[in-house]
């Protein structure tokens, strides 16, 4: 049944439009994430729903009420921001009871919820520290406590990771996962980092220019993307020139060499762009695929569990992805090799 | 490693020469409010001290300072908080408006003041001038208005420095309304900013002459001036005084606010 709805919504500032025909329906207690460039509008969507800005048109719907016209205090939901904003002059705990005083909620639920809250997020010991006595995590963490700690509809996380260093980056997130999987909270995250979104998402809508691009679970994303904007925005993606041979077979031709398509490609003659994952080409292994084009080893990068290697055709590139093994073989600068891969891994956009 | 360059023998001239500069003047005053032919004496300050209008126009001005810092808090802290949250491009505009105090004369504001109040009447019909209370009030608007760019200044510094608009919006989503957002995130979070121009404030007030003394109220620079020109000791020795309580007030100020500034400068 579907919690949150977001129907037809279009925001103006001036003669720009940031978000048009905007429309989502999210389950109750999904996960989903707005992926995008800067300045695509995701953060405009997010703001409109906790209430910061006015829509120019359009409506949101929280657990069937329309609330496009409430004000944010009202609206209960709860939001993690960016740049953390806990307030300074006032302790952990008495951040994560702001929101309760303000209800009016008594003293001894305002303790429990405390004490809730920081069990949570880990951290019983930190009560009575000032924001300025935390590190970043803690502060995010804190934050994120402060939010649920008036028990909202909705959670709403803009970009709530990106001023954290990696390796925070990466323990928060699935700690931000588990929170919201253990309280089943309807939770819109907003980012620009594809893997964020890619790992924790129940579903990604993927903007680009203030509109959807596409809409979907990570797999469906990843593996088949609707667009070549979504192509090239997630994951690293080949995109190369072809020139289509025989419609009816699939057949295209890139630089000069034959290699068959799963997907429908227009007529004869017509110049098509084919989109082909890293990962999903093999070198030097046929592997019984029908796709074996050969190509000049042109460099190798080494990326730690990856080792990408670039290979020129005739005029175009094509990056081939491999997992790093100890044992494994790497061909030398100017080697000729042979790139082989499934006719369903040539995507024609 | 980093190596520290020592000051040259340039650099502790200049600072022997700016010292003695601001220095020099207060040590003759006390030289002089403390020396006689008769040698040392304190009679200078005895006399003062012991003159009741002495406390009855320090009494007046540090009550009229502790006003005026609220009024000028209650005003710029809320009209500086709105520009920059709601319109940021007004903030040219109130930054000229911040620079008029300083351009016109103490004399002419008065002037303006009284002509523009003279027809104001209160609700017991007396004319808003012909009145103590109502001269009171004007004297009060008069500070507010010459305290104004300091007050405006160090508030808003200590805005840019807070990222009021994510503080702002934080308490919204938590379900506050303005005035807890108001009183209980933005106020607290500024006390160093206000105690700053809380402090240029009260020296202002403490040393105004010209509205004070056209509005003939009975403050404490009027006094000082009035006492030169009859006791030229007492005056001086009143000086002295007056630098000591007002340095005195200030560090109550700031101790006063000093806990809750520590974790609110973060």
């Amino acid at each position: 049944m579907t919690f949150l709805e977001l129907s037809s919504l279009r925001k103006e500032f001036g003669a720009a439009v940031a978000v048009q025909d905007f429309n989502l329906q999210v389950e109750k207690g999904e996960f989903v994430s707005f992926l995008g460039p800067s300045g695509c509008g995701k953060t405009t969507v997010l703001r409109m729903i906790a209430g910061f800005e006015k829509p120019t048109r359009g409506r949101i719907i929280i657990d069937g009420k329309d609330v496009t016209a409430l004000n944010a205090n009202k609206r209960n939901i709860g939001m993690v921001f960016q740049q953390y904003a806990l307030f300074p002059n006032m302790t952990v705990a008495d951040n994560i009871q702001f929101g309760l005083k303000v209800a009016g909620a008594d003293g001894g639920l305002r303790q429990k919820r405390i004490k809730d809250m920081l069990g949570i997020i880990h951290m019983e010991q930190f009560a009575n520290r000032y924001p300025h006595q935390l590190s970043g995590g803690q502060q995010q963490r804190v934050a994120l406590a402060r939010a649920l700690a008036i028990q909202p509809q909705v959670l709403l996380l803009d970009e709530p990771l990106s001023a954290l260093d990696a390796k925070i980056r990466v323990n928060l997130r699935q700690e931000i996962r588990s929170i919201q999987r253990q309280l089943g909270i309807t939770t819109i995250f907003v980012t620009h980092d594809q893997e964020e979104a890619l790992s924790i998402s129940d579903r990604i809508v993927v903007m680009n220019q203030g509109v959807i691009d596409q809409l979907g679970t990570p797999l469906d994303i990843y593996n088949r993307p609707q667009t070549s904007f979504v192509a090239s925005f997630i994951g690293s993606l080949n995109v190369l020139q072809a020139q289509v041979v025989d419609r009816s077979a699939g057949r295209i031709r890139i630089d000069g060499q034959e290699l068959t398509t799963g997907e429908r490609i227009g007529s004869e003659a017509d110049t098509v762009t084919v989109a082909i994952r890293p990962e999903a080409v093999s070198l030097n292994h046929a592997n019984g695929h029908p796709n074996s084009i050969s190509a000049a080893v042109d460099d190798i990068y080494f990326l730690g569990s990856v080792v990408r290697v670039r290979t020129k055709l005739k005029d175009q590139f094509l990056n081939v992805d491999m997992f790093n093994n100890p044992s494994m073989a790497l061909p030398a600068r100017g080697e000729q090799v042979l790139l082989s891969f499934a006719a369903s891994a040539a995507k024609v956009l | 490693m980093v190596t520290q360059k020592r000051p040259s023998w340039l650099a502790w001239f200049w600072l022997l020469v700016a010292f003695l500069y601001l220095f020099l003047p207060l040590v003759a005053m006390v030289w002089s409010a403390v020396t006689s032919p008769r040698g040392f004496y304190l009679d200078a300050f005895t006399d003062v001290i012991a003159a009741p209008k002495f406390a009855e126009t320090f009494l007046f001005s540090l009550r009229s300072a502790v006003f005026t810092i609220l009024i000028s808090a209650l005003l710029v802290v809320p009209t500086t908080y709105w520009v920059q949250l709601r319109m940021p491009r007004m903030r040219p505009v109130i930054e000229f408006l911040t620079v008029v105090p300083l351009v016109i004369p103490a004399l002419l504001m008065t002037f303006g003041l009284i002509r523009f109040f003279n027809s104001v009447r209160l609700p017991n019909d007396i004319l808003l001038t012909n009145s103590n209370e109502g001269l009171y009030v004007m004297l009060l608007g008069a500070y507010v208005i010459i305290s104004f760019p300091f007050m405006y200044r160090a508030v808003d510094a200590g805005m840019q420095a807070v990222n009021i608009r994510a503080l702002t919006e934080a308490a919204q989503s938590l379900g506050a309304g303005w005035f807890t957002i108001l009183f209980r995130v933005i106020f607290p979070n500024l006390l160093v900013a206000v105690l700053n121009g809380a402090f240029i404030t009260f020296a202002i007030v403490l040393g105004e002459f010209t509205v004070s003394s056209l509005l003939n109220q009975p403050a404490f620079s009027p006094y000082m001036l009035d006492l030169s020109s009859r006791q030229g000791d007492q005056a001086t020795a009143l000086g002295i005084i007056s630098f000591v309580l007002t340095w005195a007030c200030i560090a109550a100020i700031q101790r006063l606010g000093r806990g809750r500034a520590r974790v609110a400068a973060v």
